[in-house]
């Protein structure tokens, strides 16, 4: 296992290093001066690396890339009330994005409607847009043509509700759910790992996930049910290395359980999408997607006989990295996105959002949601580096990093395996430990100067930026309180107590929940409700805190 | 001559939020630095919070907030405290927390709050000598 | 002899490309096929070892620091020491332009590169009716070596390097005199000082529009004195560089440039 270094020696101001200092990467990696081709002696062209749109996929998952169509524009939209986020979705479209991403806001993550009291001035928070019930899941799609617009829905372990509330209004507007195109977050795993909103124990949840894979892969053809995440584990620490690895590792559980719950591989893992970060390190970002790209390739066809090529496409969604961005000096922020994003699109990526420059002080402005997203558009028009598919393979440091990433992940791989599996170490804390380290360890190497970050600890200035919070606005909150008591007082509650009554039913037997959460949903049971009638059967899950 | 006390902190999330990459890098330099530390851990309400801080006996708490709701939080937190006669326990805090909110904040006697870039070598300085007192 | 790749194995490759290219990428391929670099050069969907078969390494890419230089002229490049962070500046009078040379030092650039304005460029002091209306346009409007004192003042010379843009070989010799003169006042031995004086006489000539100061063989002549001093005396000094950079402003192609900016400095050691 590779023992993380950081980086020994600082660079100083005049751009001069120590002489015969070791450097290493983000993972921990130490790099040589110069990569030779007898650093990839052992890579055979032909195995290791093939042809675009061919196993192993190293070069690439299509044949063409951005030569015959470019990666998705995918920036997140949302903004407190659904009529709001609506607008902000149109406005975005227009301006040319090619999807659209949605969060909630912390209540909804948290499985919370408006009026619950935990909800107290959270209502709209994050930026986040607040869904109680199908009517919000309406306002939200309004004036939208869900049959041509590709919608993430950055939902976790609410995405059965989230789910069952889009199918229902693309139901009402006889939208024919094959024509349905976008992604679910859907990642229950990295909740535990990283991000922490889950709600039930493991196990239930999940058997929701699998549920919701279920459905989609039989009415939902052409929608990614699950966005598999990397991201996360790299905010809350995880060096480029782990979330390669820990995604990887989710990534195979879920295609085991899929596999447990009796659905043939060919069937549902073509759906199956990743989403990734990209962090400072240029190349080890680039690095990270190739080989991605051939170890998923490489076990789906080996030890879950995938037959399909499909089955075997490591496709995904990337962000760049927001916790690199700082507050000081914030304008500082368009180059580190735009050296980023240029890493995404050179490893691969299917779809991509650039963070505006002001993420550390505010909800972005109009302002720097546009340049975000002109980031992206000059490099699609002007850079030319779409031009050729992989530009950068056989360069002898991306193939030797590559292969070295390869082969660290399957050091990671073991030692989950010793642990019992992904489950199993969640619930040993294996992750907790990891990540903590990780990311004990790069703020330790930021303030003793080991990493630079220009406008913090170098290049620094005192300056007066102040953070800019979108507060919520008051009035929203008992608006969409009232709101929300005008629509429960609309309901007929035998009706809406039988709903709930047979989703605790479903969640004690086996049967799919999705039919029955549809159907609750248009009879107007809201997401608390919902998520609460699945906690009176599955629980609460606890963690025991490690830090 | 009597032993002195190791510094007790609590550190905890409350709210909603989830986020606790910051709450536990301040946890875990604290203790580094010889503190006793306590992580409440997440989605605390100030009830919660406030009894931790007694039941511990706690010298200070330290609040992560970067949902935006620290003009809610703060204030409840303060006002149990005060209530349950506890109100020499330091409060202080971090997170997304713009600087006109700061002074407000401290004027309901809130101690420091420490936003994002800050060195977790201030927050020790800081607790070190506020606590002396 | 170090050639990459086993034939055998570019043989391979090439009719699995060929065979990729047909069965999948063609039946996929788009209209905005074929693709071209803004140089005219067409790029292939994918590059390939085989693409690259007859390189030999040793020969052709080597190792930094020595030849062909191809991976880079020094041995560490940027893990020794980064690329000098080297911002034009030079606006109004030498005071303004030094308080925006000290501004950037503090700043972290690394280096000093000195933009002079038209009047400055073309052999005109600041006064001369013809020239006033540009005097501190574009660039600083340096007269003489009062200036030059001015425009340096507090800035360590004997420490970084400096860039005299002075494109033309006219504006070269006395800009170059005055930052040498300057030197010397302040008690800096020549061989001290490290900087680049640009002196690029075919690129003024071929590119830049500029009234006819000085007949070409004068011009070339003064641009080859300024080489020969600053060989004998200041032997950190760049006394000229090539400069591609404004035949690519002015539309001509990559591949083209390389050609134009190249007979210049063979040109120039034979005089």
């Amino acid at each position: 296992m590779n023992k993380r270094n950081s980086s020994k020696g600082t660079r100083a101001e005049d751009g001069t290093y120590d002489s015969a200092n070791a450097f290493h990467n983000l993972s921990g990696f130490e790099i040589k001066e110069v990569y030779v081709p007898e650093d990839i002696e052992q890579t055979e062209p032909e195995r290791d690396l093939g042809r675009p749109g061919e196993h192993p996929f190293t070069r690439g998952i299509h044949k063409s890339m951005y030569r015959q169509r470019p990666w998705t524009i995918r920036q997140l939209g949302s903004l407190h009330s659904p009529s709001e986020a609506n607008e902000r979705i149109r406005h975005l479209l227009n301006m040319g994005a090619t999807g659209i991403s949605l969060c909630l806001d912390m209540p909804t993550i948290m499985g919370r409607d408006s009026d619950d009291p935990l909800a107290e001035g959270e209502v709209g928070s994050c930026g986040g847009v607040a869904i109680d019930s199908i009517e919000d899941m309406r306002s939200l799609m309004e004036d939208i043509s869900l049959d041509t617009t590709s919608i993430n829905f950055v939902s976790n372990a609410q995405s059965s509700v989230i789910l069952a509330m889009f199918v229902a209004v693309a139901e009402e507007r006889g939208v024919p759910l094959e024509k349905l195109t976008g992604t679910m977050q859907n990642d229950i795993l990295k909740e535990y790992q990283a991000q922490k909103s889950y709600y039930f124990p493991p196990r239930p949840s999940m058997r929701l996930t699998i549920d919701t894979i279920t459905f989609c892969n039989a009415h939902l053809h052409r929608f990614n049910p699950i966005s598999i995440s990397g991201y996360h584990l790299a905010s809350a620490g995880a060096m480029p290395i782990q979330e390669l690895a820990f995604t990887l590792a989710n990534g195979f559980t879920y295609v085991e359980e899929a596999i447990k719950a009796g659905l043939p591989v060919d069937h549902f893992a073509p759906r199956l999408s990743f989403f990734f970060k990209v962090h400072n390190d240029f190349f080890e970002n680039i690095a990270k997607f190739r080989a991605a790209r051939r170890i998923w390739a490489r076990t789906m066809r080996d030890r879950f006989h995938a037959r399909d090529p499909r089955s075997c496409r490591f496709r995904v969604h990337t962000q760049t990295s927001g916790s690199s961005l700082t507050a000081h000096q914030a304008d500082n922020n368009i180059i580190r996105v735009t050296i980023q994003a240029l890493s995404a699109v050179l490893g691969g990526t299917q779809s991509l959002h650039t963070n505006a420059y002001d993420e550390a002080l505010s909800i972005p402005t109009p302002r720097s949601e546009k340049l975000a997203l002109r980031t992206q558009q000059i490099i699609q028009h002007e850079s030319g580096v779409t031009h050729t598919v992989d530009p950068l393979g056989g360069s002898y440091y991306v193939e030797a990093l590559t292969n070295q990433m390869e082969a660290e992940c399957t050091s990671y791989f073991e030692q989950i395996e010793n642990l019992g599996g992904v489950i199993p170490a969640i619930e040993k804390g294996y992750y907790a430990r990891t990540i903590n380290d990780a990311a004990f360890q790069y703020q330790r190497d930021v303030e003793e100067r080991k990493r630079t970050v220009v406008g913090l600890n170098a290049f620094y200035e005192t300056e007066e930026t102040d953070i800019d919070l979108r507060e919520p606005d008051p009035q929203f909150e008992t608006e969409k309180i009232s709101a929300l008591k005008r629509l429960k007082e609309s309901r007929d509650p035998a009706l809406v107590k039988g709903c709930l009554d047979h989703i605790r039913d479903a969640c004690r037997g086996t049967e799919n929940i999705m039919p029955i959460l549809i159907k609750a949903v248009k009879h107007h049971v809201t997401l608390g409700e919902i998520i609460g009638a699945m906690r009176d059967i599955f629980g609460e899950y606890r963690e025991d805190f490690i830090f | 001559m009597m032993k002195k006390r190791k510094k007790r902190i609590l550190i905890a999330k409350p709210g909603l939020d989830g986020h606790d990459r910051g709450a536990k890098i301040v946890a875990r330099a604290l203790r580094n630095a010889g503190m006793e530390v306590i992580y409440a851990g997440l989605h605390q309400t100030p009830l919660q919070i406030v009894r931790a801080a007694i039941d511990e006996d706690v010298d200070a708490v330290g609040v992560s907030i970067l949902s935006g709701a620290h003009n809610t939080v703060f204030p409840k937190i303060m006002a149990l405290l005060e209530e349950a006669d506890a109100a020499d326990i330091l409060v202080f805090g971090g997170g997304t927390i713009p600087r006109k909110d700061i002074e407000a904040l401290k004027s309901l006697g809130v101690g420091d709050i420490f936003t994002t870039g800050t060195d977790t070598a201030e927050i020790i300085r800081y607790l070190n000598k506020t606590l002396e007192r | 002899m170090t050639k990459l790749f086993e034939k055998g194995a570019v043989e391979q490759i090439t009719r699995k490309k060929k065979q990729w290219q047909e069965e999948q990428y063609q039946p996929s391929k788009q209209d905005n096929d074929p693709y071209e670099s803004l140089s005219g050069i067409p790029i292939e969907p994918l590059y390939t070892p085989a693409d690259i078969a007859t390189m030999d390494y040793s020969n052709d890419l080597g190792f930094p620091g020595q030849a062909p230089y191809v991976r880079g002229v020094h041995p560490t490049m940027y893990r020794g020491r980064t690329w000098t962070l080297r911002q034009l500046a030079g606006f109004g009078p030498p005071e303004e332009t030094n308080k925006r040379y000290q501004f950037l030092l503090k700043e972290g650039a690394t280096g000093i590169n000195g933009v002079f304005d038209y009047p400055t460029l073309r052999g005109f002091d600041s006064t001369h009716p013809f020239a006033r209306a540009d005097a501190g346009r574009g660039g600083v409007a340096i007269d003489t070596v009062e200036d030059m004192r001015i425009l340096f003042d507090g800035i360590p010379i004997d420490q970084i390097s400096t860039s005299l843009v002075t494109c033309q070989p006219i504006c070269n010799i006395t800009i170059q005199s005055m930052y040498f003169a300057n030197a010397e006042r302040r008690d800096i031995p020549l061989a001290r000082l490290t900087g680049t004086s640009q002196n690029d006489f075919l690129m003024e000539t071929a590119i830049t529009v500029s009234p006819e100061v000085l007949p070409p063989a004068v011009s070339f002549k003064l641009s080859c004195d300024a080489i020969e001093y600053c060989t004998r005396h200041a032997p950190h000094w760049n006394p000229v560089s090539f400069a591609g950079y404004n035949y690519r402003e002015a539309g001509c192609s990559a591949p083209r440039k390389l050609p134009l900016s190249s007979p210049m400095p063979l040109r120039v050691p034979r005089n």
